[in-house]
């Protein structure tokens, strides 16, 4: 089966700045991959040009055998909304809007109607540990509480890939293991690929496979331990 | 050492810094410069009407005005009369003086009173004598013109104004004469000047409000990013007083800065003001168009330490702790007691009407204000719950993500939302406000209005013997007889006058009866060519007949029309003020709100939400609120101005359609000039922001 994210010789500048030179990846279906390497190797920012979040000056990005990364903005917006999830390190909530509704926002952006919209994310709270918390706003929750909402809502649309930048990155052990089981067991119930980016060997633990990127490139490839 | 670190990270931390001190500076500025000028506008009326206060000497020596007879201000007395007069269709006017003895009073803008048979007059006026013959003009004033009315004396540099020196002999037995001690410069206590004068000073109220609501709003703009600092330093072991102190220097700064550049935008704008303003014929003196230099202290010392003081208010909602910020929860709901303030100033505005003759028009220029300001302080607190209903109903009728941000956003803090739009929500008031009492001063409709025919002149004589006005009847006229009505010929008036036959009961005029021939002369009509010499010789037959005689003819304007023509040109300025504060305070509140929100919609856009729908989200949680409380405002303008009016003892009618379509028009304005900010959201939300945030 071919890969469903291929990233082939893609770099980045930033300034005078080259936060790629030429680094190539490839995700299957239903993969957990982590991306690993130190600070300023230019993992997040692979991860962004993979996710149609950077266009990378050069290089290609295919999604399913489409190529993304010469698509306009709109167009890859609309990826982003359909087919892919998000989780970031923090502040990723709508600080307005209680935890349910920011977990059923994907599904209102794809035009579902509040009550069923709402009824499919109040689903996820028993799963996320966090019943009867969903009238909270997200000040009124923890790191880890807030952590699983996003992680719901980066899932609740059934996408084709979730993006994970340092998913645990604000979160102490205990609550970075319960969002990274959560992550994986949701992911692989759905059928979901995930591409996270770690600087945390334990994390990275979690995933089927571990690139290592140093200077921009991918250095290492490690099977699945 | 904080204090001098803040200043530091102002003046010296790079670009971004430097752009929101000069963001900050420029808005406090603006705001400042503002209300100074907004102030100056009562200033400004107020020194035009104790400029020519002195033309209604006779009529307070009469008593028949509020204001006592003036104090005294010479040994002698003189006797004194002014008339409005006319020439051309420009108002002007004609005044008498007779001294009493060696020391009479001298009017402002003279250093003598003029002796029998000489004449003051003004430039305009000595421009005017000098281009026109004799008999059509000159003659109107017997004398020699030995003196020119200088400023002090005139309301501005145009108006056509002369006294005419006389002897006690020929003044005593004129009517409307009377004997004066002095010229005092208190304006006398027409209702109507008594009624502008207040009606600025509730707007000066009212549009100080919405003045402070943009310099907090500018002041917030940099909160959020001065609070990602201000963790920082606390990490690195400053307690929360240093961070408190290091945020006031820094925000202390700008409005140093702009105070500095209110002062003097202010000093080129009352230049321009005065330049360009036209009131009631002329333009303003530049020396009355100023603030008193106490006021003018107060409000540039007062603007930075407001936004001082707001900088360490708006700490209050986040913990800014070693890592990182974090905001304070849930804010309760406002609670009910919120509404007592809105109802003690609007109840007390209304009940001062009925007041007005118990507790004196001294009592209601201390309570109005004050009154005003419970009613706005009413208003702000307020506001907040209008927006809380506003932000649930848009979340029951939502369908859409947008609707439904906005409508949570405006829910979970409702005080702000409302601080974004209650600078344009005070100027829906404040226009409402002025606009409807402006309408107080029009005009009854031209059907409604009784004319002159062209080519008549008509002498009001206030009831003088036949004998006295014979000379003005050497052509074709009608005659009015009588003092407390008039009678008069239907028939004969309706040749001279545009009126309905027969009399009708509230015309004050009747058919004449027996022995109205040997009663007093009212009215003189005497029919000319209608050319404007005619009409001018016979106007200056007849002052020198009757000094006191009003005269009119139909190229005369309605002095209710040329009021209201001035004070409807104030208004436009003073809307046009009020609607900018709003509109900055909008487009300030819009951009605090993006900075403060900048990484959540960053990250929203990364996970696909698209820039249109961000765009409807912010527009909508602004547009849902303003409408609402603009609808409040509008309804409290109203409250305002028909208590203004009865307060000034003027009757109340609804304001005309053109009112409602002004503030619906300003608010609309307001709200597109809002979107100007909206391109900012693109740049400040784009997905790769979330890289650096």
């Amino acid at each position: 089966m071919p890969p469903v994210l291929v990233g082939r010789d893609l770099h980045k500048w930033f300034g005078v700045a080259e936060a790629l030179r030429g680094a190539s990846i490839t995700l299957d279906e239903g993969e957990i991959v982590a991306v690993m390497g130190p600070s300023g190797s230019g993992k997040s920012t692979l991860l962004h040009c993979l996710a149609g979040i950077l266009a990378p000056e050069s290089g290609q990005v295919h999604f399913a055998g489409r190529r993304i990364d010469q698509l306009p903005d709109r167009d890859r917006t609309n990826l982003r909304r359909t087919v892919f999830g998000f989780v970031f390190q923090f502040g990723q909530l709508v600080p307005e809007l209680p935890a349910v509704e920011n977990i059923a926002l994907p599904l209102l952006l794809t035009g579902l109607r509040r009550k069923p919209a709402l009824a499919a994310a109040s689903a996820w709270l028993p799963r996320l540990g966090l019943d009867g918390l969903g009238g909270r706003l997200p000040g009124e929750l923890s790191g880890g509480q807030g952590q699983r909402i996003a992680l719901a809502r980066a899932l609740i649309a059934n996408p084709k890939i979730v993006f994970a930048d340092e998913p645990t990155g604000a979160l102490d052990s205990v609550a970075a293991d319960q969002v990274m089981e959560l992550l994986v067991d949701a992911a692989r119930a759905q059928g979901s690929s995930v591409l996270m980016v770690t600087h945390e060997p334990r994390v990275a633990g979690y995933a089927d496979r571990t690139v290592l990127v140093r200077d921009g490139v991918d250095a290492l490839r490690v099977g699945a331990g | 050492m904080s204090l001098l670190l803040g200043l530091r990270l102002a003046v010296a931390g790079g670009r971004e810094a430097l752009l929101r001190l000069a963001f900050t500076a420029v808005a406090v500025g603006v705001g400042i410069t503002l209300l100074l000028l907004a102030l100056t506008g009562q200033a400004a009326v107020q020194g035009r009407a104790d400029r020519i206060g002195w033309q209604d000497a006779a009529y307070v020596a009469s008593g028949a005005g509020e204001r006592p007879q003036p104090p005294a201000e010479s040994a002698d007395g003189a006797l004194f009369l002014a008339v409005s007069d006319y020439y051309d269709g420009a108002p002007m006017t004609r005044a008498y003086a007779a001294a009493l003895g060696a020391d009479p009073p001298v009017p402002p803008g003279l250093v003598r009173l003029p002796g029998p048979g000489e004449v003051a007059a003004s430039p305009a006026m000595r421009r005017l004598l000098e281009s026109t013959p004799d008999d059509q003009l000159r003659d109107r004033f017997p004398g020699r013109v030995t003196m020119t009315i200088g400023d002090p004396g005139l309301a501005h540099s145009n108006e056509l104004v002369a006294i005419v020196g006389r002897t006690p002999g020929q003044l005593q037995g004129v009517g409307s004469v009377q004997e004066v001690r002095g010229f005092d410069t208190v304006p006398n206590g027409f209702a109507y000047f008594y009624f502008l004068r207040l009606m600025l000073l509730i707007g000066t109220v009212l549009l100080l409000v919405p003045v402070v609501i943009l310099i907090v709003m500018v002041t917030r703009v940099a909160a959020a990013r001065r609070e990602q600092r201000l963790a920082a330093i606390r990490l690195v072991g400053a307690t929360r007083l240093q961070t408190a102190v290091l945020a006031a220097a820094e925000a202390g700064i700008a409005a140093v800065a702009g105070s500095a550049l209110a002062w003097a935008a202010y000093e080129a704008g009352r230049r321009l003001l005065a330049a360009t303003v036209t009131f009631q014929g002329g333009r303003f003196f530049l020396a009355d168009v100023t603030v008193a230099r106490w006021i003018l202290v107060l409000v540039l010392v007062g603007a930075p330490a407001v936004v001082t003081l707001t900088t360490i208010a708006s700490l209050r909602r986040v913990q800014v702790s070693p890592l990182g910020i974090s905001r304070r929860g849930r804010r309760p709901a406002p609670p009910a007691w919120h509404a007592l303030p809105i109802v003690a100033g609007i109840g007390g505005q209304v009940a001062l009407g009925p007041l007005r003759g118990t507790v004196g028009s001294d009592t209601l220029d201390r309570l109005a204000p004050l009154f005003a300001v419970l009613a706005i302080v009413g208003f702000v607190l307020v506001g907040p719950w209008l927006c809380l209903l506003a932000g649930r109903g848009l979340a029951r009728i939502s369908r859409r993500v947008p609707g439904l941000l906005a409508a949570r956003r405006i829910a979970a803090d409702p005080r702000a939302t409302f601080r974004a739009v209650s600078g344009v929500v005070l100027a829906a008031w404040v226009i409402t406000y002025i606009g409807s009492t402006v309408d107080q001063f029009r005009p009854p409709d031209e059907a409604g209005a009784v004319r002159l025919r062209p080519g008549m002149v008509q002498v009001v004589t206030g009831g003088v013997p036949a004998d006295q006005v014979a000379p003005l009847r050497s052509g074709p006229t009608v005659l009015a007889r009588g003092t407390g009505g008039f009678m008069v010929s239907c028939a004969e008036l309706s040749r001279v006058r545009y009126v309905p036959c027969p009399h009708t009961a509230d015309s004050g005029r009747f058919e004449p009866g027996p022995g109205a021939e040997s009663m007093a002369v009212a009215e003189v009509y005497i029919r000319t060519d209608g050319t404007l010499a005619a009409e001018n010789r016979v106007r200056t037959r007849a002052a020198n007949l009757v000094p006191n005689a009003i005269i009119h003819t139909d190229r005369d304007p309605d002095a209710g029309i040329l009021f209201f023509a001035g004070i409807g040109r104030l208004a436009s300025v003073a809307c046009l003020f009020v609607l900018l504060v709003g509109a900055c305070s909008l487009a300030a509140g819009m951009i605090g709100g993006l900075v403060e929100r900048r990484r959540p919609f960053a990250l929203l856009r990364a996970s696909g939400l698209r820039l249109g729908e961000l765009r409807r989200l912010v527009f909508l949680e602004t547009a849902a609120t303003m409408l609402c409380t603009a609808a409040v405002g509008v309804g409290l303008g109203l409250v305002t101005a028909y208590a203004a009016a009865r307060q000034g003892d003027v009757g109340w009618r609804w304001p005309g359609l053109d009112v409602f379509g002004y503030v619906g028009g300003g608010v609309l304005a307001a709200l597109i000039f809002s979107t100007l900010a909206l391109p900012l959201l693109d740049a400040t939300t784009r997905p790769d922001t979330v890289r650096y945030e």
